[in-house]
């Protein structure tokens, strides 16, 4: 396997989260000229052989269970990762743990930031900043591939800011409105 | 259901029947498309040694069907409007490359009688039906009209409402039809200004609704009702036509599995159709078609009713999304007898060929859409692809790796059919080739279709119109991608090596990537 490239020589700890677990997970390699590498949590290890291809990799276990599989793999948004395996999506978050606890901590002073689910172009904005909102409240709206996708605000607010205009073209995860929660943080104050 | 190996030249017929002492006009294409339905044509320009042209819009300049054509012109802007459906640009483009036909696909133009009749006027031949027969059949009331005078039963329903009905006569007319019912628009499509009414409390609400979106989605806003016939299924009933009065009918389409009224897995033949039934749809289908003196391919679409009672729907004056399933069940290429019929072939189709199902076919549209999310538009770049394939697997695509996957056109990147001698072995070869489907770099609705094949219901065959949609609103919230314990595993060792790797999962640095680069790359980074 001559081709097989040589896996950067270190140990990393990582977080992995799918499905709402995190797992610290930790990659070494078996030895310094193998591409080799034990992936390790709880007690859990697998002996894995990896193999670069574009847009993602092939694995197998050389040991144990022997599995084989072609996965791709695309970033959707910063630590977090798409995996196509076996005609199934997985979405994983991975990281050193720092930057998920950031990830968490976003929109903990009552400001919801309400970002378009995919690129498009925006159709409507229905509201405008000093806007009292209910949760469930069409803001705006992105049509993209023929589809337009109706974007709600996820709380009872007022809107802080709207950060686009009709016709302006929105990359995925730009955000288009700024809601503030109401005093109440329950929400459910009537 | 491979075409064979044997090449033939301009003229020929492929399937070497009869040789034909007509004069045969030499003909050259320009696609009026884009993605796989551009691709599907050229290739057939290609078999039969037609000299081709394709159109892209700026975004679509490394587009697949581009490289597929003899010949390319760039026709304007992104958005459909400033290039697929602008008419006097598509007729420039004919006229530039001395084109003498254009294939107009599905979708676009392919249903505008006003392009129909602009090709015309610039010494064009349209692939399809003519003008006046688009008119006639693509508005919705106008072909219920032809039916009836046909003599082909249609589902109760009114003609089109004039908008200045009051309240009151509107939910009058909604009661003479009954309920529940359908709102339809009168230039509808795909589920656009589409609504389903209970009760009379139901009707100014739901006409007001179906007006404003069919008015966005056609710019035409008239509507009309019509009984919802409960428990149907949706068959179809494909014809060629060559415009003399003689009409093929063939072997029904299955096409019950829809989200939202968008067909999302098509099968021939339907186990819901006996012979007796296919007969009666075959002659009502013909009925329809003669009356018009249809020329090229065009489709019949009726409701079946459980108690196996057909009603005419409506009429698609083109090729349809979902041909390649009567394609592999029947042997007999609809794209290239569309062409043979234009340059003025005869149409030698065996009828009885065309009207048994050799085997079973079935098709899954891949959507680029996230499942997961409530089926959203999911467009990007494709950083990996590789299609499924073997025997009895046929991948109808539009889009390679590298290539951004448009947020201007509809969301289908391909079309998954698979053929084998029985219905099970079509489901288990399809659901083979959608784990096989490798597709980086956007999310596809592989994942529903995949859970949409494994349901009991849905291999017993025992669905209507509405299964998938009940189905769907049942499971709301719930992943289509739900992993075993093994899959769970997989899914960490690989969510880590995609960090420990860098695997190049940025859209630039996947574009030519290999494993040596990667793996010189790799080397560098471990130094």
């Amino acid at each position: 396997m001559t081709s097989t490239p040589t896996p950067p020589g270190r140990t990393l700890r990582l977080h992995v989260e799918i499905a709402g677990s995190v797992r610290q997970v930790t990659v070494k390699p078996v030895s310094v000229d193998s591409s080799q590498v034990r992936v390790s949590w709880d007690d859990t290890s697998y002996v894995v052989d990896a193999v670069p291809r574009a847009g993602g990799f092939s694995l197998t276990m050389p040991g144990g269970s022997w599995a084989s599989r072609e996965v791709t793999c695309h970033t959707v948004a910063p630590g977090e990762v798409m995996l196509g395996l076996d005609g199934l999506h997985v979405r994983a978050r991975v990281g050193d743990g720092r930057r998920a606890q950031q990830a968490g901590a976003a929109g903990a002073e009552g400001e919801h930031v309400v970002a378009a689910p995919m690129p498009g172009r925006v159709v409507r904005v229905s509201v405008e900043p000093g806007d009292a909102v209910t949760r469930g409240q069409g803001l705006a709206a992105v049509e993209a591939m023929k589809m337009e996708n109706e974007l709600a605000s996820p709380v009872d607010g007022v809107v802080s800011e709207v950060r686009v205009a009709v016709d302006d073209t929105v990359e995925a995860g730009a955000a288009l409105v700024v809601v503030c929660a109401a005093e109440s943080t329950q929400g459910d104050h009537d | 259901m491979s075409s064979g190996c044997q090449r033939s030249g301009p003229g020929r017929h492929p399937s070497g029947g009869p040789v034909v002492d007509r004069l045969i006009l030499p003909v050259k294409i320009l696609v009026a498309n884009r993605g796989e339905i551009a691709v599907r044509i050229l290739r057939a320009c290609r078999e039969m040694g037609v000299p081709s042209v394709a159109v892209f819009s700026a975004c679509d300049r490394t587009a697949l069907h581009v490289g597929l054509a003899d010949e390319a012109v760039a026709i304007g802007a992104s958005p459909a409007a400033e290039s697929y459906l602008n008419i006097e640009r598509v007729i420039a483009a004919a006229r530039a490359t001395g084109a003498t036909a254009v294939h107009p696909g599905y979708g676009f133009l392919a249903e505008n009688a006003g392009f129909a009749r602009a090709c015309g006027d610039a010494g064009l031949t349209f692939i399809g039906p003519s003008p006046d027969v688009i008119e006639t059949m693509g508005g919705k009331t106008a072909a219920r009209r032809a039916a009836i005078e046909a003599g082909v039963p249609v589902v109760p329903g009114t003609e089109a409402l004039p908008d200045t009905l009051n309240d009151e006569a509107l939910c009058d007319r909604a009661d003479e039809i009954g309920y529940p019912l359908f709102i339809k628009a009168v230039a509808g499509g795909g589920g656009r200004g589409m609504r389903r009414v209970a009760d009379r409390a139901g009707v100014v609400a739901g006409v007001a609704a179906a007006r404003s979106e069919a008015g966005a989605a056609f710019g035409e806003s008239t509507v009309y009702f019509e009984r919802l016939v409960e428990g149907a299924r949706h068959v179809e009933v494909q014809v060629l036509g060559d415009g003399h009065g003689v009409v093929v009918p063939f072997v029904e389409r299955e096409c019950s599995i829809q989200r939202r009224h968008q067909k999302v897995i098509e099968e021939s033949p339907s186990v819901a159709v006996t012979p007796a039934i296919r007969a009666a749809l075959a002659e009502a289908a013909v009925a329809l078609s003669a009356a018009v003196s249809y020329a090229s391919a065009g489709t019949l679409e009726f409701l079946l009713d459980p108690e196996g009672r057909f009603y005419f729907l409506e009429m698609n004056t083109r090729l349809q999304v979902e041909h390649p399933v009567t394609e592999l069940v029947t042997g007999i290429d609809l794209v290239q007898w569309q062409i043979r019929i234009a340059r003025g072939e005869p149409l030698t189709v065996d009828p009885a060929r065309a009207l048994t199902a050799a085997g079973h076919a079935i098709e899954c549209r891949v959507y680029a859409e996230d499942p997961d999310a409530g089926f959203i538009p999911a467009p990007g770049r494709i950083t990996a692809l590789r299609g499924p394939s073997g025997p009895g697997v046929r991948d109808d695509s539009g889009v390679e790796a590298g290539f951004e996957v448009p947020v201007f056109y509809d969301s289908m990147i391909s079309k998954v059919s698979t053929w084998a001698p029985d219905r099970a072995g079509a489901i288990a070869r399809m659901r083979s080739a959608l784990h096989e489907y490798q597709i980086g770099g956007i999310t596809t609705a592989i994942p529903a279709l995949l859970w949409v094949l494994a349901q009991d219901r849905f291999r017993d065959g025992a669905f209507d119109t509405s299964f998938l949609d009940r189905v769907l609103a049942a499971r709301a919230g719930e992943s289509f991608s739900e992993l075993t314990a093994e899959q769970t595993d997989l899914a960490v060792v690989a969510a880590a090596l995609s960090a420990y790797l860098s695997v190049p999962t940025t859209a630039a640095a996947a574009i030519g990537a290999t494993p040596w680069r990667q793996a010189a790359r790799l080397e560098g980074v471990g130094q």
